[in-house]
């Protein structure tokens, strides 16, 4: 297809069906809503029709009677749900495992993915691909299986558990476990992201750098880490938002270990709660706090992404 | 379609996809029709027991006019009663529905069971009674039993004897027992007192006598911390205190390890341990024996540790093809026989469970029949009562119990929470609820 | 580390490459063992060290994979492949249709729903599958494909790359000219927008599948018929028997194995694809 410049365009007479500005637009306008509706049909009866009956339920509860043999009915109870999952010690408990783990794992694993993505794109390294390629397998693998295959290793009797100070799925072992399980799957993710933003840093920006004699690590963190900055904003949210979703790792644990209680992260919280103890409800009011809390932490990493880049 | 380069490509994928979907019957969504093609009545079941799909292929092939379709779901706490109670207040149900009798009542807290009083009436002398008595919360029949797990002490008879310890018959002898396995091997112990599974903490505290559950005038009493339930609480605490059990998971890798290199040398189980022990451990043939649980000051008395029952969907459409269907399953000798063929089964209905003694081939254990100390421990079962959040307790004990393994808890400690965890939870459903023994 | 004398540059070389052994092992090790352990029978498994072969077993492991009730593992691939494969398709091809149409065409509600798919990307998938459950069952598709096919087409991500996409790749100009050569708007989004966001919808297509491949919560409640399972809530479901019935171990990770290994393949293949893809998406 050539691209024709203003003139031409205009020298072609308008066919009658078209050439009007405000008819134009008019098809465009059609022509974008029929290609944006599948989607805009999709994410209202997923995500919007959802979130509004999950507030719709939350105003609710199950009541029984006598033995409960004869069924619940059902009754409004305005906030009394949200009362209960904020005063409920089960759930302090999950967020305080969801909390340690986001300052656990974040860090070390934006830091670890950050630095591999480093020493990738340092001029110094042979095999750019294969190393960069074998960190990311991980990413590959179903977060069901990562958590059997860890589950297996963690058990006492494969060998690694020798090596390691503290029982891994003990009390104290657990949420380190956890936090590994999840590194072990998103370090080599982050670091392709960081390492392509890494590639677009402008060569003549380094090789500046480098002709005012700033060596390799101090390029990497006063040239190359700014420049990325966005990027790991962007990865920061991303990381934030998985974490407190926290669900598979825990769950499969669970089945090796009675470190991991029913409600150990707020997800597996809403899971216990709608699946197991069947109070809709309470997992509905849980769920909407959990959204609730997302987006107030997306809202605020944003926030700070936006100051520090101006 | 999107990958324009290799449409064709793309496009025949596409189609033999959606042809696979269609023929592979995904599209149909459940069959909501109440007979087959061929004329037959469907009854649609949802179970996780062993073996179901030889036993539904068995009725229909000697009955064409049902047609029993299977369902296998996770099995119970894995997720099977969450999705069967899920389904319940969903009125999406299958006409049967699978339900252990500590999860029977949870399962009728949806009201969505079909009362069975009338159907069952006339096959009560047949059964075991503790099965007969789980299937009857609140006074009326809501399942057919199927088995009964009564819990036994395995033990390997040859380094128990070759070290001469004697087998223990109460609980006092139990850790004199216990110090001696550790004396003579260090690295070994008894038993293990998995502190991750509700349902065998349960089953100890059964044995002692104190229901955690009653049924008092129409409303519940729970009494988890009772006299009966601390003294066992009390007891394991020491046992652990004192390095004399593990209290590693049952079945898993560590505890096959350790059955295979002789460091656990007995299991508190149940009738299914049978087929874990010869399944997992095949090579320890002529090593162990069964004997009735050690009692306290040696009153006869046996826990049970789970044992499953089938219920009949309010809503369903047939009920009385899911009825026969239940009735064949529960106790006809066919069904009793074709499972000594995979497993070791122990009926509730005590002509099945003759016939499976017949069939039982045996050569693994030591010592006494295994059938009849199950028999024995199963006459020695006291009265017990499950509650409507059972299920949901054996989570919380799990939780409660977990910082026991490095001391930051007691067992007692944990029950007692239990206990108050317990009652909120049924106020909280808005029932009322009695606290302590009546 | 500066420019420096060839000795400490030999130094610096090699401690970057031991890092990156290092990283790497961590990475793939616990792969390794996935395949050693794939060719152990039970009583090797738990006998035998972590990375160590016993008696090869993986033949009748596989044959025991295939087989159990009555081969339900061969649906379960079957599965898995339709609702990632299908899916991903269906899925990146309204991705593009709506991405290409916020970029390019100005409809009314246009800003409205791109804030929406903005604020759709932040919600926690595990906060809508309980809403997601109830609503499926009033609709009576709980436990069928339908329940968690369509929930898992929508992909508010995948709507944000391919804007993107649209607005690198898809000139204005070229837009112009076809409208002046008298194509209709669809038309051009076929024949000129959907060809040029080619190699970035790769991209969105390869993690769309991906996510869909591995999510388990949405099957977890809405599916119990096994024949409906993907690959990882079967496998899922045998690992929590393994407890009670040891033989399950071999079968659940020689099923792993299986689960993971197209991925890989795939990754490993198709690096060059999405490499690109997610830069152009990403460093945005």
């Amino acid at each position: 297809m050539t691209v024709l410049t203003p003139e031409r365009a205009a020298s072609v007479p308008a066919p009658a069906s078209r050439g009007v500005p405000a008819r134009d637009r008019r098809g465009r306008g059609r022509a974008g809503l029929v290609l944006a509706a599948p989607f805009a049909i999709l994410l209202t009866a997923t995500v919007l029709v959802p979130i509004g009956y999950a507030l719709y339920l939350s105003l609710f509860t199950d009541r029984l009677s006598g033995l409960g043999f004869s069924g619940p009915t059902q009754a409004f109870i305005a906030f009394g749900n949200y009362a209960d999952v904020l005063t409920d010690s089960a759930f302090h408990a999950s967020l305080g495992n969801v909390a340690l783990f986001v300052l656990v794992h974040i860090p070390i694993m934006l830091g670890l993915a950050l630095l591999l993505a480093l020493l990738i794109d340092s001029a110094v390294v042979r095999l750019k691909r294969l190393w960069s390629l074998s960190v990311f397998l991980p990413y590959a693998v179903p977060t069901v299986i990562t958590g059997l295959i860890w589950a297996y290793l963690y058990s006492p009797n494969s060998g690694l558990t020798a090596l390691l100070p503290i029982d891994p799925l003990g009390k104290t072992g657990i949420l380190p476990s956890i936090v590994n399980i999840a590194t072990w799957q998103w370090v080599g993710y982050n670091m392709i992201i960081f390492y392509t933003a890494l590639q677009a840093v402008p060569r003549d920006v380094l090789e500046a750098a480098r002709a005012d004699g700033a060596g390799g690590i101090r390029t990497a963190w006063s040239v190359k880490v700014p420049m990325i900055r966005p990027t790991m904003f962007v990865a920061l949210v991303f990381t934030v938002i998985g974490s407190l979703q926290l669900f598979t790792e825990p769950l499969v644990l669970r089945g090796f270990t009675g470190s991991v209680t029913s409600t150990w992260s707020p997800s597996l919280y809403v899971y216990e709660a709608a699946f197991i103890a069947n109070d809709y409800g309470r997992a509905a009011a849980a769920s909407v706090l959990l959204a609730l809390v997302s987006a107030l932490l997306s809202a605020l990493v944003m926030r700070l992404s936006a100051r520090r880049s101006r | 379609m999107t990958l324009r380069g290799s449409a064709g490509l793309t496009r025949r994928t596409f189609l033999s996809a959606t042809a696979a979907v269609a023929a592979g019957g995904l599209l149909g969504g459940c069959g909501t029709s109440t007979t087959t093609a061929s004329g037959a009545t469907r009854v649609r079941i949802w179970s996780w027991l062993t073996g179901m799909d030889k036993y539904v292929a068995a009725f229909n092939a000697t009955h064409p006019d049902i047609s029993v379709e299977l369902n296998v779901i996770a099995s119970g706490l894995k997720g099977g009663y969450a999705q069967q109670t899920n389904a319940l207040r969903a009125h999406n149900a299958p006409d049967v529905l699978h339900a252990e009798y500590q999860g029977l009542p949870q399962l009728l807290t949806t009201g969505g069971l079909r009362d069975l009083t009338d159907d069952l009436a006339d096959l009560e002398p047949g059964y075991s009674p503790a099965a007969w008595e789980g299937v009857r919360p609140g006074g009326r029949t809501w399942a057919v039993p199927m088995d009964l797990a009564p819990m036994v002490l395995y033990y390997r008879k040859d380094l128990f004897d070759k070290h001469g310890i004697g087998v223990p018959r109460t609980w006092a002898e139990f850790r004199t027992a216990a110090q001696a396995v550790r004396q003579a091997d260090p690295a070994a112990r008894v038993t293990t007192f998995p502190l991750n599974d509700g349902s065998f903490f349960a089953g100890m505290c059964w044995q002692a006598g104190d229901p955690w559950w009653r049924v008092d005038n129409g409303s519940w009493r729970v009494d988890i911390s009772g006299e009966g339930t601390l003294r066992t609480a009390d007891y394991w605490q020491g046992m652990i205190r004192d390095g004399l059990v593990a209290t590693a998971p049952t079945g898993d890798q560590d505890w096959i390890g350790a059955m295979h290199t002789g460091r656990l040398w007995g299991l508190l189980g149940a009738s299914w341990s049978v087929g874990s022990l010869v399944k997992s451990i095949p090579q320890d043939k002529n090593r162990w024996a069964v004997t009735t649980m050690p009692t306290w000051n040696g009153v006869p008395a046996n826990g049970v540790q789970g044992g499953s029952a089938f219920a009949v969907s309010a809503e369903s459409k047939v009920p009385d093809a899911a009825v026969k269907f239940l009735r064949w399953l529960s106790t006809d000798p066919a069904v009793a026989k074709l499972g000594t063929t995979f497993t070791t089964p122990f009926p509730a209905y005590l002509a099945s469970r003759d016939v499976a003694r017949k069939a039982y081939k045996g050569g693994y254990f030591l010592g006494a029949p295994v059938y009849d100390v199950l028999d024995e421990a199963a006459r020695r079962v006291p009265g017990w009562t499950w509650g409507p959040n059972a299920l949901r307790i054996f989570s919380t004990v799990v939780d409660r119990m977990s910082g026991v393994k490095t001391g930051g808890t007691t067992l007692a400690a944990a029950v007692r929470q239990t206990q108050a965890d317990a009652v909120a939870a049924l106020r909280e459903r808005g029932l009322t609820v009695l606290e302590g023994k009546a | 580390m500066t420019l420096s004398p060839a000795g400490s540059r030999w130094t610096s070389r090699t401690v970057v490459h031991v890092l990156l052994v290092l990283a790497a092992l961590y990475a793939v090790l616990p792969l390794v063992w996935l395949v050693t352990s794939a060719t152990k029978s039970v009583g090797d498994f738990s006998t035998t060290g972590a990375f160590e072969f016993g008696q090869f077993n993986l033949g009748a492991n596989l044959s025991a994979l295939f087989t159990q009730e009555n081969g339900v593992f061969l649906a379960w691939i079957r599965n898995s492949l339709l609702y990632a494969g299908l899916g991903a398709v269906l899925g990146s091809f309204i991705c593009a249709a709506c991405g290409y149409a916020i970029a390019k065409l100005d409809f009314p509600g246009r800003r409205l729903l791109f804030a929406v798919t903005l604020a759709g990307v932040l919600v926690p998938t595990t906060a809508l599958a309980l809403p997601l459950y109830l609503l499926a069952t009033q609709l009576h598709v709980v436990g069928t494909f339908w329940a968690v096919f369509i929930p898992l087409l929508t992909n508010p991500f995948g709507v944000y790359l391919a804007r993107v996409y649209a607005e690198a790749a898809v000139p204005g100009e070229v837009l112009e000219a076809a409208r002046t050569d008298g194509a209709g708007e669809l038309r051009t989004f076929f024949t000129i927008g959907l060809p040029m966001m080619r190699p970035g919808l790769v991209t969105v297509f390869l993690f769309q599948f991906v996510g869909i491949w591995n999510n388990f919560f949405l099957p977890l409640v809405m599916l119990t018929d096994p024949k409906l399972f993907p690959m990882s809530l079967g496998l899922y479901q045998w690992s929590t028997r393994v407890t009670q019935f040891p033989q399950y171990n071999p079968l659940v990770i020689t099923g792993s194995l299986l689960a993971v290994l197209p991925l890989v393949v795939a990754f490993v293949l198709l690096h060059r694809q999405w490499r690109s893809g997610l830069a152009a998406g990403s460093v945005k």
